[in-house]
């Protein structure tokens, strides 16, 4: 029992950097969290037969023989709706200037490592994630509940993607956790900058240890993330994760392990890398209405290096995701956004969620793709095309172009499946991609305002086949020529 | 035979820094007696008065356990075993002197155990009383702890003759 007069203590035999071994503790579990007469607090990550291992949150010179207090809180968070809007460290101390979190004596405090919910409390993937971004939620569409792995080079649009994906969710009632995982402080300042000039800090919380504070800090990032995502699913709502991103967590975790004498595994990362990263991706999912009914959906990010995804992290991650959008530097060079490669990427679970229309949609594109780029293999070496050839290739140059998408633009999911439908109508069977990237925010607005296509944009959920909407456009054909 | 050489070295050696001094002095001083014959008669001038009336102080029969070949055997047992004696930590809010602390651990080692070793911290902010750890555990029976525990009936107290 602890008391004013009796309390746990343990004394500092070794000292490793952030790592420290204490002696005594009787009763100390992992996850607790111990003090120094500093007020340097520690939590307890692994226990051997006498020694507790202890990792320094705290910035603070331990020396040998001195006094570790047991706390009596364990490593956790104070979780509230207080949150939202705000940007926090791992502990839930502020670090957006914005003064104390409005928290009282109810305020539940939640533990950080918590063991993800079973089969039992998960149920089946049926509602699409819309994220408003054309390209994903037609072709690579994500499910609420999906964990999808965002990897791909640096400075090809990610981290802009990602923004873009929160600040659509406005209207969606979802609630956004940004996890920034040992970023420079730079990086995470204009993150909640560009958040609150597109008035999307209101539905957001963001977690960040930037790369300037101690590794331990930095590991429980994504951790503190899930946490408080599972606060927010238990209360109903669905709630979007993205880790930004787990290259650097895993690096941070090498860090800690080799300081802490774990042998070194394949590229030196320790041999449970894969479970510290599958424990955390496995809280995401959909829940059972008797565990919350929510859902959280995770978008881990990694960094590769030159389109090199088969090193261990990514591969790992691809392993323990349902599916990967990858983005590519080269794409991002010649103006596409989002720079997604359409065949490298894969969506398991989302393409479950997208009514008959969007799916068979997707399929017709994606079939033209494919045929696009076997004739243009061919057309290399031919200087006259069929008439058929040549209109694939016009609609692939169409789809293409459709596809694109400006940053914090949104794009409603019926406007998106009349764009990429309208590709197959006789209305745009002699317009090329320069009449598209023309006219296509003119064609998207009409279909919300002319009072004629707004009909065809309300029915377009319950048509149930592709067929049936590009006979519907044909039919306004003569407006569309107006415009 | 550990235990008895310990026992022997306990009697007047009560703090573990003072054991580990006097395990190392007491080391060296084998050591050259058995391998650096005549080396003896220099050890007054490396070590101070107090350790060479220490060392004088320790029983005849006491060096004889010890031999050429066995001295490391037991220096290493001894280690072993002084680790794994668990140490009394007393914080006390003034210096400890040699009289207190040899009157501390011959009451522990009366009442408790002849292989009983402890260390003394000073701690100004207990105020008065002191603070004992004991195998990971902390009990603190200081004055400070006591005002601690009756805070708010003192702060009543004091709030009686406030105007």
């Amino acid at each position: 029992m602890t008391t004013m007069r009796q309390q746990e203590v343990g004394y500092a035999k070794s000292i490793k950097d952030f790592l420290v071994y204490l002696d005594g503790l009787p009763t100390i579990k992992t996850n607790d969290l111990v003090e120094n007469e500093q007020g340097g607090r520690g939590w307890v990550n692994s226990l051997s037969k006498d020694k507790v291992e202890v990792l320094m949150m705290d910035e603070v010179q331990v020396k040998p023989k001195q006094l570790f207090r047991r706390l009596p809180a364990r490593l956790g968070i104070a979780a509230g709706d207080y949150l939202l809007g705000r940007a926090i460290n791992p502990l839930g101390i502020p670090i957006d200037g914005k003064g104390l979190l409005s928290k009282n004596k109810n305020t539940p405090t939640l533990e950080l490592e918590q063991q993800a919910p079973g089969i039992g409390s998960r149920q089946f993937i049926t509602q699409q994630f819309i994220t408003g971004i054309t390209l994903v939620d037609s072709l690579i569409p994500i499910g609420r509940g999906q964990r999808e792995l965002v990897l791909g080079d640096a400075h090809s649009g990610k981290t802009a993607f990602l923004i873009d994906i929160i600040a659509n969710q406005k209207n969606t009632k979802v609630i956004c956790i940004y996890a920034s995982i040992g970023k420079p402080v730079a990086s995470v300042r204009n993150l909640i900058d560009i958040l609150r000039a597109s008035n999307a800090l209101s539905y957001s919380i963001v977690i960040a240890a930037s790369s300037n504070e101690p590794a331990p800090l930095i590991f429980l990032t994504p951790k503190t993330a899930f946490t408080l995502a599972e606060y927010f699913q238990r209360k109903g709502h669905d709630v979007l994760v993205i880790l930004d991103d787990l290259g650097n967590h895993a690096k941070i975790y090498r860090e800690i392990s080799l300081l802490g004498d774990k042998s070194p595994g394949r590229e030196s990362y320790p041999g449970d890398i894969f479970y510290q990263h599958a424990h955390l991706i496995e809280r995401a999912g959909n829940f059972r209405p008797e565990y919350g009914g929510g859902s959280i959906t995770a978008l881990p990010v990694i960094e590769l290096n030159l389109t090199d995804f088969t090193t261990f992290i990514p591969t790992n991650l691809m392993a323990m995701t349902d599916g990967h959008l990858l983005f590519k530097s080269s794409l991002h060079n010649i103006g596409q956004r989002p720079a997604i490669d359409i065949s490298m990427s894969v969506s398991r679970v989302g393409r479950q969620t997208q009514n008959i229309l969007g799916s068979q949609l997707s399929g017709r594109i994606r079939q033209l793709l494919s045929q696009a780029e076997e004739l243009e293999t061919i057309s290399r070496f031919s200087s006259e095309l069929p008439f058929q050839n040549q209109l694939i290739l016009r609609q692939k140059g169409l789809i293409e172009e459709a596809l694109k998408q400006q940053s914090l633009k949104f794009i409603d999911t019926e406007i998106q499946s009349i764009l990429l439908s309208l590709i197959f109508t006789g209305f745009m069977a002699d317009k090329d991609k320069n009449f598209m990237e023309k006219y296509k925010g003119i064609l998207a607005e009409a279909f919300l305002k002319e009072p004629t296509l707004i009909n065809i944009t309300k029915s377009v959920s319950s048509l149930n086949s592709d067929e049936e909407l590009i006979k519907l456009l044909e039919g306004v054909r003569p407006i569309l020529t107006k415009l | 035979m550990t235990d008895d050489v310990l026992t022997i070295i306990l009697k007047d050696t009560f703090t573990l820094a003072l054991l580990k001094h006097r395990l190392r002095i007491l080391k060296s001083n084998l050591l050259r007696n058995f391998f650096e014959p005549g080396a003896y008669k220099k050890l007054n001038e490396t070590i101070s008065p107090q350790d060479l009336n220490w060392l004088n102080s320790l029983p005849p029969h006491f060096y004889q356990q010890f031999t050429k070949d066995n001295v490391y055997q037991i220096f290493e047992a001894i280690e072993a075993k002084v680790n794994s004696i668990p140490v009394l930590l007393i914080y006390l809010p003034f210096e400890a002197d040699n009289q207190a602390i040899y009157q501390i651990g011959t009451f522990l080692q009366k009442n408790f155990d002849s292989l009983f070793l402890f260390d003394t911290k000073f701690n100004p902010a207990l105020i008065a009383g002191c603070a004992l750890s004991w195998k990971g555990v902390l009990r603190d029976y200081s004055l400070r702890a006591r005002i601690e525990e009756k805070k708010a009936e003192i702060m009543t107290g004091f709030k009686k003759f406030l105007r």
